[in-house]
């Protein structure tokens, strides 16, 4: 199995409990962030070092949520100071962007890393399209235009035009090329059964970066399984990636205790304006259909589950080296997949307990788990 | 406005063709199927005069013993431009085997065709292509992303069949036209290449070859459209011709909603 170390690079040093949208940014403080970029970054680098195969970067706008407005920026970095691990980028959100500057972006990144780059093709969360300012009705007909697009403009032998629905454009011959040839392997977000299924239609890595319910994934995974049998192809393990929230200590209780402080921060005060935002595109548009909606909104008390419970049903992989090698065995064998994304700067964790909790995956659980 | 039916006598019998609109003329070579009425077809010919040429043998009229392959009849298409469309420079649109015809043509009427589009176009498929399939049904599908948009055309489908008999005679069981492939670099009429980004049956290599051969030319892909985008996609494939064909060159500049003034081009719908 292949690990995944995803990181949302949060502004932590903030108490302030917004509810308004967006979030204002009266309270930011560039010098923190200097060195929280810095520090977010050694720990991306040292994951490495510690068995993870994937550094994943992701896109967050107008929120301490996540500081990577432009993930590729912090792809970059990382490709710098990393030799073997993939660049996971979970990814560019595709229906904001100019898809030509997205294929550009990920053709360099991946051409700079010699081969090592993931590329994240997805929608995104409803409340990005508020910052952006794109009709979020539009997201799934943008992102599937971009990505065939963006497929094109990688694998294309001669210059050409593109005359789309969302799109134009009337002379494209990008430089560089992408590394990896015919190109870089495709993710897509697997966060419902449509997703899933149009995934498998891009022959692109399913990814369910947050797994909370064992039965919801499979259901979503068979979408996948099935959709691509359609199409004349059969998804391998290392084409699904499950995520979880990860924090591995000495005990249990340590390890269960500062969870559950990070997690009431992320909820608290990192989530706070999102929801707002989030909750104005649910009612106001067709983001998302009937049911993913009513998903959707359950998925927003998933910041307040409480942990035994997501522990017990191991859909988060928190206390000693044993149980989280226990967890993620299980978790293989119920969802057959082959990258296992690991989310362990929730909240405000101490990056100190972050480093610690890395070593003990390095030294108990990375031998145990990487043959699975 | 519709389509008036004429005929007029060349070296190597009778043509019947349709004609319609004002201004510059243009030539459209139909596909295999034969003569298609389409919206973009209409509304070119608000600002183009549009020769459209039954090819001999197809919807019941005669044909020509003198017509075996594109080229040949590219040769007695040249002889239609000079007799029927005035004598002087035209633009020529081609689709599918129209499009490999309109290619010839471009060969060999040289600096007389100004500006050149080939849709889909066949006569390219490099070898080891798997051939386009013989069953209409099978190849109804890998041809149309929308087949609900095709518009009843009024023949039966016996006609349709005895329509496809013709293939032979103009592609005569070529499937990569060498010749043509060798002189394409010949023709110097400004060409746009169109190609169905969903097209199953012509392969992107065909397309892509144009490009690579043919000095000033660009390839377009219409996005969520097959082998027929005139069909598929009519109002964009409308936009993106009428487009090349006022602007020219320049039609790879975005102009926004106002064009300069004494460009020509029509303002943005």
């Amino acid at each position: 199995m292949q690990f995944s170390y995803f990181h949302l690079m949060p502004y932590t040093a903030t108490t302030r409990k917004p509810d308004d949208w967006p979030v204002p940014n009266h309270d930011f403080d560039a010098k923190v962030a200097n060195e929280l970029y810095a520090a977010y970054i050694d720990s991306m680098v040292f994951a490495e070092s510690c068995g993870f195969d994937w550094i994943g970067c992701n896109e967050h706008h107008m929120s301490p949520y996540g500081m990577m407005s432009n993930p590729n920026i912090i792809g970059s970095a990382l490709i710098q100071r990393t030799k073997r691990a993939k660049i996971a980028m979970v990814g560019s959100l595709v229906p904001l962007l100019n898809p030509l500057r997205v294929a550009e972006e990920y053709a360099m990144l991946d051409t700079m890393s010699g081969g090592r780059l993931i590329a994240g093709l997805l929608r995104g969360i409803p409340h990005e399209y508020v910052a952006y300012n794109v009709p979020p009705d539009e997201s799934y007909g943008r992102l599937i235009e971009a990505i065939h697009f963006i497929k094109k403009a990688w694998t294309s032998e001669e210059p050409f035009g593109w005359e789309g629905k969302y799109y134009q454009f009337r002379a494209v011959s990008i430089w560089p090329r992408p590394y990896q040839k015919p190109m870089p392997r495709i993710l897509m977000s697997g966060s419902s059964e449509a997703s899933a299924k149009l995934a498998a239609r891009e022959k692109a890595i399913l990814g369910l970066v947050q797994v909370t319910d064992i039965d919801a994934t499979k259901k979503m995974i068979q979408a996948y399984r099935d959709e691509a049998k359609e199409c004349g192809w059969t998804p391998g393990p290392e084409d699904i990636m499950c995520g979880s929230s990860c924090l591995i200590a000495d005990s249990f209780q340590e390890a269960r205790d500062m969870m559950e402080e990070g997690r009431a921060f992320l909820a608290d005060i990192l989530g706070g304006g999102m929801r707002t935002a989030q909750q104005l595109v649910l009612q106001k548009s067709r983001y998302y259909d009937d049911e993913t909606k009513k998903k959707f909104r359950d998925m927003r008390n998933i910041m307040r589950m409480p942990i035994d419970k997501m522990v017990k049903d191991k859909t988060m992989l928190v206390g000693t080296p044993e149980m989280v090698i226990d967890s993620i065995k299980y978790l293989k064998k119920e969802l057959g997949h082959g990258t296992m994304s690991l989310s362990m700067k929730i909240g405000n964790l101490p990056n100190a307990a972050i480093t610690r909790s890395l070593e003990k995956f390095r030294d108990h659980v990375h031998p145990e788990v990487k043959n699975l | 406005m519709a389509f008036e039916r004429k005929e007029t006598k060349l070296s190597t019998g009778p043509v019947s063709y349709y004609k319609q609109g004002k201004g510059q003329p243009i030539l459209y070579l139909h596909s295999g199927t034969g003569v298609r009425f389409t919206e973009p077809l209409d509304k070119l010919a608000e600002s183009y005069t549009i020769y459209m040429p039954i090819f001999p043998g197809y919807d019941g009229t005669a044909a020509h013993d003198g017509i075996k392959g594109g080229k040949a009849f590219a040769g007695v298409l040249k002889e239609f431009a000079e007799k029927e469309m005035g004598g002087g420079k035209i633009d020529v649109i081609g689709h599918s085997i129209g499009g490999w015809i309109a290619a010839w043509l471009a060969v060999l009427m040289g600096e007389q065709v100004d500006q050149l589009v080939v849709v889909g176009t066949g006569g390219l498929r490099p070898p080891g292509t798997p051939p386009m399939p013989s069953d209409p049904a099978a190849l109804r599908k890998l041809a149309y992303v929308y087949p609900e948009k095709i518009k009843p055309d009024g023949r039966t489908p016996e006609q349709g069949a005895e329509n496809r008999k013709m293939i032979p005679v103009y592609n005569q069981g070529v499937s990569y036209d060498e010749e043509l492939v060798a002189r394409l670099p010949e023709i110097t009429a400004l060409t746009m290449i169109v190609h169905g980004e969903k097209d199953g049956t012509i392969p992107e290599a065909s397309s892509t070859l144009l490009r690579n051969r043919i000095k000033k030319s660009h390839l377009i892909f219409l996005y969520d459209a097959g082998h027929v985008p005139e069909v598929d996609q009519p109002e964009r494939f409308t936009r993106l011709v009428s487009d090349f064909l006022s602007r020219g060159e320049a039609f790879l500049v975005n102009w926004g909603s106002q064009p300069p003034a004494g460009s020509g081009a029509p303002a943005a719908a």
